[in-house]
């Protein structure tokens, strides 16, 4: 049991392995005939059991009528083997960005799926451990969808191979392709209540006067990936405008410093932890801050920039940006 | 997985499963039918959300019922009706917990094989049809699983025919190479209706029934001449035994086989058989060889087993021929039997007769003949006959058709001391002349006798001829058409109302439709050897394996091809793609957000010779992107074909140059190095 698992697990970092090396990374992919993969599913293995027992019909009755729709079938199962195959094939796939999230949530990747010439019908879109996305594309038509990957540790994260599947026509064969995205999405730390925030200097509180918060609002502003939906303007956005959001003021409560020596008793990730929690907190009340963090210092300021720029810099914090083999070959792309 | 149905898939499971049940509730019991429609109730009132699931004790008290329905209904002979009952109420409860595709997948399997099994009850051109039509309803079912855009059932139904259409030549091409085997294991097939055409015993008055009957008996296709109406005489069944009232065939068959000592005037040909449930042959008279069948003792085929569906035979017959001349004490003493206490008066006749015709066998024949034209009248309608038949018939009633005219003149011969035996079969059919093959009908059956001349052997002699001479040159139907028995359980008989005109040719046209049908398709494993033959030559597995390799690759790269990218119809669209894979073969490859404007600016900075051209695509880009309505699309295509064209010719001169100085740098280090 345990040997098979071992086995198991061995087998899936072999593919992961054969599959990384066979697919670089890429902005964008086009599923050429070449990339697609296909092999009969379990329903094809029913199928061909009832063929058996219609070719055993035809020959016991010697009965032509049942060799013929017997080699009907048949050819049905060839010609749907091509179709499966052609409906994956030339659909463009491209990396958008990603939406922020925080530690141990599932990881949220945008991809824009277009279809070639033909409609794409079935098509099922999934990282390795997240959820399967099910989409479907008429001729030329084309598509953003959000998928969840696996969840994550605080730091850059990579969804790892996408995979594109599709079964349609009959569900007798079963067409995929890998897609190795370039897709690198920074994990804010997992927001941890606790401590009491040691009182801080007032040197920094007296220009503020106002911040932007929650209470009174003051007009509107182009989404930027990363605001909350909550406040999504969604009357503009049916009028046919960009979608906004919009954007509140509130009086000012006193400005604290966030800084990485206030808990000398927690382990780094929960430093990081109470820290998020402690942004997040102080936005809520609306209140301003400054950052302190062993190599980066945010000036004291307030509002939705300053806490992504804190929740930002709280992923990037000890994590050196990873080198890429695809900026290495990104070069001879162009 | 999202694996649950959407509604409009489980609308196609209900088309599906009727189209495949559909033809069999016309041969299963009521209740079978009630079962499917109470199901796909359920089943709708289900999808509309105002009934639940069925839990399990229903199901299970469905399952009884079902059992109990199949054991009131069937019995051992109908194994095989009980069979698809019981697929069809197992279909119908599965309408009942069809939740995810797997389920779906199950009742779309099992209603592929539904379709199958109907073949096995019938094989018409029109079940044909129907078949088809219902694979591909079913095939849309299966199909509408996998598809989930919700669209109206008729372009679903297209979708299901471009997978179709493209898997029809394969499948002829399956089914003329794939070679066919016999049985693996004896399998066993409802009888069906009683058994009709010939019995094994003539009691005269036993044929009328038959006689009646437009039932076809068989077809018979001809390679060479075909037989006059009068050469149309086919033996199926010979009786030597007499008790004094009905004949029998002979117990024993006899395993020696009479010789035919001299043949002349060959037919060959092939018979396609329906259904009889009897072992026995109709050839034409007299059989010389028969392939797919025995031959035994007076030259009757006998199949190894009864015809319980339509099988094929090939015959070669002579129409003169000399069969047996010299007879041995037994098969005489056989064929000269009969009760001495039965039928005097006609034994006294044949006496009487004989001495008459001072024993001379031709006039005594004659005799015969002139006594049956004189006052015997033909119908099919005769009286009973009491005790002493043949006596009965001779003297009081004169009335009567084949078997009595036949058993009187045997009865006749026998007691005159010639040996003579009843011959049983049947006389005549229809020729169809477009596709060259005779039809018989029951209605054609016949009997006649054979009496033994020493010098000549058995010979045939028709006494009906003799009664109605019509009827041996004429069709049956044209001459039977003012009896008053003649179809009369048929009132409505397609052939009352076709007996001239364009809609005899009418049915002779189908008539040669199902003969095709027949032979090519429902017994396509008879001409197979001989088709192949001619196609291929000599039958290698090689080669059989090449004619089925080839064609099927074909067919499969034109799927493929059909399939493949098509050009783009839009010439902008297209002029584009040209300037795109010219300028990605010089290295740049345009980004997905970049305009072509944009990326014949970028080339613009490397390639200055080109420049003119390139600067204005981009201009011309840009005014397109901003104000469209100034713009000449035929001007932009204009634009991107000549970039197209300069930045191709540009390359070519950048690799030439490059040849070059490869070329010189190569030629200076070769002079350096020797230099050294």
């Amino acid at each position: 049991m345990l040997f098979a698992r071992r086995l198991k697990g061995l087998y899936r970092e072999q593919r992961a392995r054969w599959v990384a090396r066979r697919h670089p990374e890429v902005e964008q992919q086009r599923i050429d005939k070449r990339r697609i993969y296909i092999l009969p599913t379990a329903a094809c293995a029913g199928f061909v059991l009832l063929l058996l027992v219609m070719l055993l019909l035809a020959i016991n009755y010697e009965n032509n009528l049942i060799y013929g729709l017997t080699f009907l079938l048949v050819s049905v199962l060839l010609v749907s083997m091509v179709h499966t195959h052609n409906n994956l094939r030339d659909t463009l796939v491209t990396a958008r960005g990603y939406e922020p999230v925080y530690a141990g949530e599932k990881t949220r990747y945008r991809v824009h799926i277009c279809a070639p010439e033909h409609p794409v019908v079935g098509l099922n879109l999934t990282y390795s451990g997240g959820q399967v996305s099910v989409l479907t594309l008429a001729a030329a038509e084309d598509a953003t969808v959000e998928l969840a990957a696996a969840p994550g540790e605080r730091g850059q994260h990579s969804p790892g191979t996408l995979k594109l599947s599709a079964r349609y026509p009959m569900g007798l064969f079963r067409a995929w392709s890998y897609v190795n995205l370039k897709q690198l999405a920074w994990i804010y730390p997992k927001p941890e209540p606790g401590g009491v925030l040691p009182p801080s200097s007032a040197e920094a509180d007296a220009a503020l006067t106002e911040v932007v918060g929650n209470e009174e609002f003051s007009g509107l502003e182009e989404y930027q990936p990363g605001m909350p939906l909550g406040r999504a303007a969604w009357g503009t956005l049916a009028r046919g405008l960009p979608l906004q959001v919009k954007e509140f003021t509130e009086p000012v409560g006193d400005s604290r410093w966030l800084r990485w020596s206030f808990w000398p008793e927690l382990g780094k990730e929960e430093r990081f932890s109470r820290l998020c929690y402690w942004v997040l907190r102080l936005e809520r009340e609306n209140r301003p801050f400054g950052l302190e963090l062993p190599s980066k210092t945010l000036p004291m300021a307030s509002g939705r920039a300053q806490v992504q720029a804190a929740l930002l810099a709280l992923a990037q914090e000890g994590s050196e940006i990873r080198a890429r083999r695809g900026d290495r070959d990104s070069g001879a792309d162009e | 997985m999202n694996n649950w149905l959407t509604p409009r898939a489980l609308n196609w499971q209900l088309a599906a499963l009727w189209a495949a049940v559909l033809p069999h509730l016309l041969i299963l019991p009521l209740w079978s039918a009630l079962m499917l429609v109470a199901c796909t109730g359920v089943r709708i009132q289900i999808y509309r959300g105002i009934w639940r699931f069925p839990p399990w004790y229903i199901k299970l008290a469905l399952l009884g019922l079902l059992w109990l329905g199949l054991l009131y209904s069937f019995d051992r002979d109908t194994l095989m009706r009980g069979t698809v009952a019981l697929l069809v109420g197992g279909s119908a409860f599965k309408l009942l917990e069809i939740h995810t595709r797997r389920d779906a997948l199950v009742l779309i399997y099992l209603s592929y094989l539904l379709i199958a099994i109907q073949f096995l009850f019938e094989q018409g051109i029109l079940a044909g049809l129907c078949a088809l039509i219902a694979f591909a309803v079913v095939m849309g079912s299966q199909v509408a699983l996998f598809d989930p855009r919700l669209r109206a059932p008729l372009p679903s139904l297209r979708g299901t025919l471009k997978l179709i259409l493209p898997a029809l030549p394969m499948m002829v091409l399956l089914f003329l190479l794939i070679p066919r085997i016999g049985p693996l294991w004896s399998v066993p097939l409802d009888t069906g209706a009683a058994a009709t055409g010939l019995s094994d015993s003539v009691s005269p008055g036993d044929i009328s029934s038959m006689t009646r009957s437009d039932e076809l008996a068989f077809r018979a296709g001809f390679d060479g001449p075909v037989p006059t109406n009068s050469d149309r005489y086919w033996r199926a069944l010979v009786y030597s035994d007499f008790d004094g009232r009905s004949w029998s065939l002979s117990k024993r068959l006899g395993p020696v086989l009479e010789t035919v000592e001299t043949a002349v005037g060959r037919y060959s040909y092939e018979i396609i058989m329906e259904p009889s449930h009897r072992p026995w042959l109709p050839v034409l008279d007299v059989p010389l060889s028969v392939q797919g069948a025995d031959l035994r003792g007076a030259r009757q085929a006998v199949s190894k087993s009864p015809i319980d569906k339509r099988s094929s035979y090939r015959v070669t017959s002579a129409s003169r021929f000399e069969l047996q001349s010299v007879l041995n004490a037994r098969s005489r003493a056989r064929n000269l039997a009969f009760p001495t206490d039965q039928n005097l008066q006609t034994q006294a006749l044949a006496s009487q007769w004989w001495r008459e015709s001072e024993g001379q066998l031709d006039l005594f024949i004659r005799r015969i003949a002139s006594h049956f034209n004189q006052s015997f009248v033909y119908t099919l309608q005769p009286p009973l006959l009491g005790a002493n038949s043949v006596d009965q018939f001779l003297f009081e009633s004169q009335r009567g058709f084949c078997g009595h005219f036949a058993s009187a003149t045997a009865l006749l011969l026998r007691a005159a001391g010639v040996p003579a035996r009843l011959v049983g079969g049947y006389q005549g059919g229809e020729y169809n002349a477009g596709a060259g093959y005779l039809t018989v009908r029951q209605w054609d059956a016949h009997a006649w006798v054979e009496y033994h001349d020493p010098e000549r052997g058995w010979v045939r002699f028709d006494p009906t001829a003799a009664v109605a001479p019509e009827r041996i040159e004429q069709a049956a139907e044209d001459l039977f058409a003012n009896q008053p028995g003649f179809l009369a359980d048929r009132p409505l008989s397609p052939l009352r109302f076709t007996n001239s005109g364009w809609l005899l040719e009418a049915r002779r046209a189908i008539d040669a439709m199902n003969f095709s049908w027949h032979r090519w398709v429902l017994n396509y494993q008879n001409q197979q050897t001989d088709l192949l033959r001619s196609l291929l030559g000599e039958i290698t597995p090689v080669r059989m394996a090449l004619a089925l390799l080839i064609p099927g690759a074909l067919i499969m790269g034109f799927v493929g091809f059909n399939l493949r990218p098509r050009r783009s119809k839009d010439a902008l669209v297209r002029a584009q793609q040209k300037f795109e894979r010219v300028a990605a073969g010089l290295g740049y490859r345009r980004q997905p957000s970049e305009t072509f404007g944009e990326l014949a600016r970028r080339i613009k900075t490397q390639y200055s010779d080109s420049s003119p051209a390139l600067d204005l695509l981009a201009f011309i880009e840009q005014r397109m992107r901003y104000s469209p309505e100034e713009v000449d699309r035929a001007e932009l295509i204009r634009a991107l074909k000549r970039v197209a064209k300069v930045l191709r010719l540009e390359s070519m001169r950048v690799s030439r140059r490059n040849a070059l100085a490869g070329l010189k740098e190569t030629k200076e280090r070769d002079a350096g190095s020797t230099g050294r």
